[in-house]
């Protein structure tokens, strides 16, 4: 905008000087001109330096109008003005989602082409009534795709027709934010979707949404969670746990399970219940694993999975506390390199690098009992503890490590467990010890510990799902990419539309509607009316247009 | 600030399309007055005068000649004979032949006379020439309108016909239309006086000379010549004022007239006229009672009152037409 500022200032500026320094002639008609002929106009008659120049031409006026004009049209790029659009012509702004679920076949047809079939009886109906259509046709799914602002209904329905169902989620927003983000009405929106219509199309000012869901209810089964976890109790570490949901009536359905290379395979009934399905499996050693549910179904994107189980599935630790009792007792991998956290006692936390997970074990319980002087309350390390048979073990007299905080301490300040967030890190004050309630207490807490420093690791996923970015699947060669959108799969459910048909909508038996028109449109066509106006004066105004 | 389409609201170029020439006004006591301070004075030294001879018996003595076979017998003087003696023939005793006034203006009605759009110079002629023909016909004399482009004569013997007048002053063709005077010698009686009205403006060496080759003939025939030379410089010199001006005419050769309008240019202008009307005039060999030049006010507007007014005093004051009314 400055860049166009200082073109369009020297340009007048420019027209100005050079109309300054052009005399205006005022026409005097006598009778004895002809005595005029021999006194040539000299140089100085041609120039004449005044500032009034400009003002009493009429050519600078109009070429600075024209100049000023352009100079506005620039600057109100974005301002519009709102007119009546001609009576006759209509707007209508289609959108089609393109979500994964539009794949779904029931009877035969997809529901893309019940969008193309609903849209063929939209328009029939259209085209009964007196006005003319323009049509905008978007497709969406996590993203919004324009494929023409200007159609007639034949370009509508090409439009349709080249439309694909993309492994992508749905966003159901994306309709509503465009309504938002245009700085016109734009007309009426038509939404075809599988999705049932979100509650808050009733609520917009204007109403000038349809909502079409083309969906039938349909029963899908499929995968809907997959993920590698860890059991502190094994020392085998990898583990991934399969989870499937179920929509509509129940049908039998086997979860197939094999490795790639054709090494390992494994298959076992699922059972629904209550919609729900969760199985555990131990991959035998690290690879590529295709899981499927057979027999397939309507939608068939969430009935197969493949994930890469890296080498480094499960978890190591780096135990350097003298007492490796317990190491041996769980059977934990010892590994310093890529361990999860280290086992160390007070002494030894300082020898650590700083961003290191740590679990500082200390000198150990006593047999004199203690009060508890401070405790905080709702932590998971303290989860299902007994505080009474805490009071009955006594805490070595040492200090809380800084700077990690107490959690169980007692009035002396002395802690059984204390907790630090960078790095993560857990006190407590001995391995399990003990019989009976004091022995359940001291192991509670032990793997409280555990778990909590567990759970403050990152987990890698063991797939990656389609986005807007790349949404292609790859299946082929890791990492994988699949088409996995539990969202996508929920089939079964009531068909939701919000006003189905164009015509039940207010708004389209409406005589007139309003479209934006610009203003720069009109001060660019005023400008150019002006020159027009000025090269024609100049042709045939006279002198005084010249 | 003047659009192309007002133009045609604008007076257009000079001409009787164009322009509306207003007739000099029914009431005429002026008139009547100026007729009778006119007829009150006697010419001074009438011998060779022609000007106001009436019909009828005339009194007035003019010379003796000597007899010639043929004259009337009654006619010789006796007693002036006897005085020379019988050496000499008889003396016959001549008086002045009475014939009506025949005034004839010529009306030079180029397209320069229709300017300057304040006072234009055929208003003031048109009032000149109708004036001129209520006098003339008053007297029972002739009064004969002569367009010196067209050649066209118009014989005015009424009042009524010397109001009509305006319907006879017609644009001439153009500024270097050749004159037409065999109409009018044809018509032109022994001693009656001729009037040139114009502004003198014509740069045609062929109308000079066929105006001076008639001026000449005229003489031989006693016809009284004399002219009015209608200078409007002056208020064309008030109307152009200084500065840049685009300066528009009759008779313009140039296709880009612009000017820068200062007191030199102005002077130089003038020299011009003057030079250009002391060529059209200096053949004639005027005597200077016999030329006026009626200077234009020096203003650049003119209501109709004022022209009037103007047109008025100059008429009175012109000593040569109160000779023409002399008795």
């Amino acid at each position: 905008m400055i860049l166009l500022a200082s073109i369009l200032a020297p340009l007048l500026l420019g027209l100005a000087v050079l109309h300054m320094r052009k005399p205006r002639y005022e026409v005097r008609r006598i009778s004895a001109a002809r005595f005029f002929d021999d006194l040539a106009p000299t140089d100085s008659a041609l120039t004449q330096w005044q500032w009034r120049n400009p003002l009493k031409s009429p050519p600078f006026l109009l070429q600075a109008a024209c100049l000023i004009l352009i100079g506005a049209a620039v600057f109100s790029e974005n301002a519009v003005w709102y007119t009546v659009e001609e009576p006759g012509q209509r707007r209508l702004w289609v959108w089609v989602d393109t979500s994964s679920s539009m794949a779904t076949r029931i009877n035969d047809e997809t529901m893309l082409d019940r969008v193309a079939a609903a849209w063929r009886d939209q328009n029939h109906r259209l085209e009964q009534q007196d006005y003319t259509w323009r049509f905008r046709l978007t497709a969406f799914d996590s993203t919004q795709r324009d494929f023409g602002e200007d159609l007639d209904a034949a370009g509508l329905s090409r439009g349709l027709a080249e439309l694909g169902a993309r492994p992508l989620a749905t966003d159901v927003t994306l309709p509503l934010r465009a309504l938002e983000q245009t700085e016109t009405d734009g007309g009426l929106l038509l939404i075809y979707s599988d999705q049932p219509a979100p509650a808050w199309l009733a609520q917009l000012p204007r109403q000038r949404i349809v909502w079409h869901d083309v969906s039938t209810p349909v029963a899908n089964h499929g995968f809907s969670a997959v993920q590698a976890v860890d059991n502190p109790f094994q020392e085998s570490g990898a583990l991934v746990q399969v989870s499937a949901r179920q929509v509509g009536p129940a049908v039998n359905v086997r979860l197939d399970m094999r490795k790639r290379d054709g090494s390992w395979q494994d298959n076992q009934p699922i059972t629904f219940k209550d919609g729900r399905f969760t199985t555990l499996f131990r991959p035998p050693t690290p690879g590529a694993y295709d899981l499927e549910i057979v027999p397939n179904d309507a939608y068939p994107a969430d009935n197969y999975l493949v994930f890469q189980v890296p080498e480094t599935l499960g978890f190591s630790v780096d135990w350097r506390h003298p007492n490796r009792d317990w190491l041996a007792l769980l059977g934990w991998r010892h590994q310093a390199e890529g361990a999860v956290f280290s086992v160390v006692s007070p002494a030894q936390a300082d020898s650590l690098p700083p961003d290191q997970p740590r679990l500082i074990v200390g000198p150990g319980f006593t047999s004199t009992p203690s009060r508890i002087g401070h405790f905080r309350e709702g932590s998971p390390l303290l989860a299902q503890a007994n505080l009474d048979v805490a009071e009955t073990l006594g805490v070595a007299p040492v200090t809380t490590p800084a700077p990690l905080l107490p959690i169980l301490a007692d009035v002396d300040g002395r802690p059984w467990l204390a907790r630090g967030a960078h790095p993560p890190a857990v006190y407590i004050a001995g391995f399990p010890h003990g019989q009976g309630d004091q022995a359940r207490l001291t192991t509670l807490l032990w793997f409280n510990a555990v778990q909590n420093l567990l759970g403050s690791r990152a987990t890698a996923p063991l797939f990656q799902t389609t986005d807007a970015t790349t949404p292609s699947v790859e299946t082929q060669t890791p990492p994988f990419r699949l088409d996995f959108h539990p969202a996508e799969g929920n089939s079964f459910k009531a068909n939701q539309s919000y006003r189905r048909d164009l015509l039940d909508a207010p708004e389209a038996a409406e005589a007139t509607a309003t479209r934006a028109v610009a203003w720069w449109s009109w001060l660019i066509a005023a400008a150019l009316l002006i020159f027009f106006a000025e090269r024609v004066l100049f042709l045939i105004g006279g002198p005084a247009w010249r | 600030m003047r659009f192309p389409w007002q133009r045609k609201a604008d007076p257009p170029p000079p001409g009787p399309e164009g322009m509306v020439l207003r007739p000099l006004p029914r009431e005429d006591q002026w008139l009547n007055r100026f007729h009778l301070d006119a007829r009150r004075r006697v010419r001074a030294g009438a011998q060779g005068g022609h000007l106001t001879r009436r019909r009828g018996q005339s009194l007035r003595f003019r010379e003796f000649t000597p007899y010639l076979a043929g004259d009337d017998i009654r006619a010789v003087d006796w007693r002036q004979s006897a005085r020379f003696g019988p050496d000499h023939d008889l003396l016959v005793r001549r008086f002045e032949a009475e014939e009506p006034l025949t005034l004839i203006v010529t009306l030079d009605a180029r397209p320069s006379m229709w300017l300057p759009q304040p006072l234009p110079k055929m208003q003031i002629a048109l009032w000149l020439t109708e004036a001129l023909a209520r006098l003339t016909c008053k007297q029972g004399d002739t009064f004969v309108l002569h367009q010196l482009a067209t050649g066209k004569v118009y014989p005015v013997k009424t009042r009524r016909a010397a109001d009509t007048l305006v319907e006879r002053c017609r644009l001439a063709p153009g500024e270097t239309a050749p004159v037409n005077l065999g109409q009018l010698e044809r018509t032109m009686p022994p001693a009656a006086v001729w009037l040139v009205v114009s502004d003198f403006y014509s740069e045609a060496p062929q109308c000079h000379a066929a105006l001076a080759d008639l001026w000449r003939r005229a003489a031989r025939k006693h016809v009284w010549r004399t002219l009015i030379d209608v200078n409007a410089w002056p208020m064309e010199r008030a109307l152009l004022g200084q500065g840049a001006r685009h300066i528009l005419g009759p008779g313009q050769r140039l296709e880009q007239p612009f000017f820068q309008v200062d007191n030199g240019v102005l002077a130089q202008v003038e020299q011009r006229i003057q030079t250009a009307k002391h060529a059209v005039q200096q053949p004639l060999q005027l005597k200077p009672q016999d030329a006026r030049t009626w200077f234009w006010p020096e203003q650049s507007e003119l209501d109709a009152d004022a022209a009037l007014a103007f047109f008025r005093a100059q008429f009175q004051q012109d000593p040569l037409l109160k000779r023409l009314f002399m008795r």
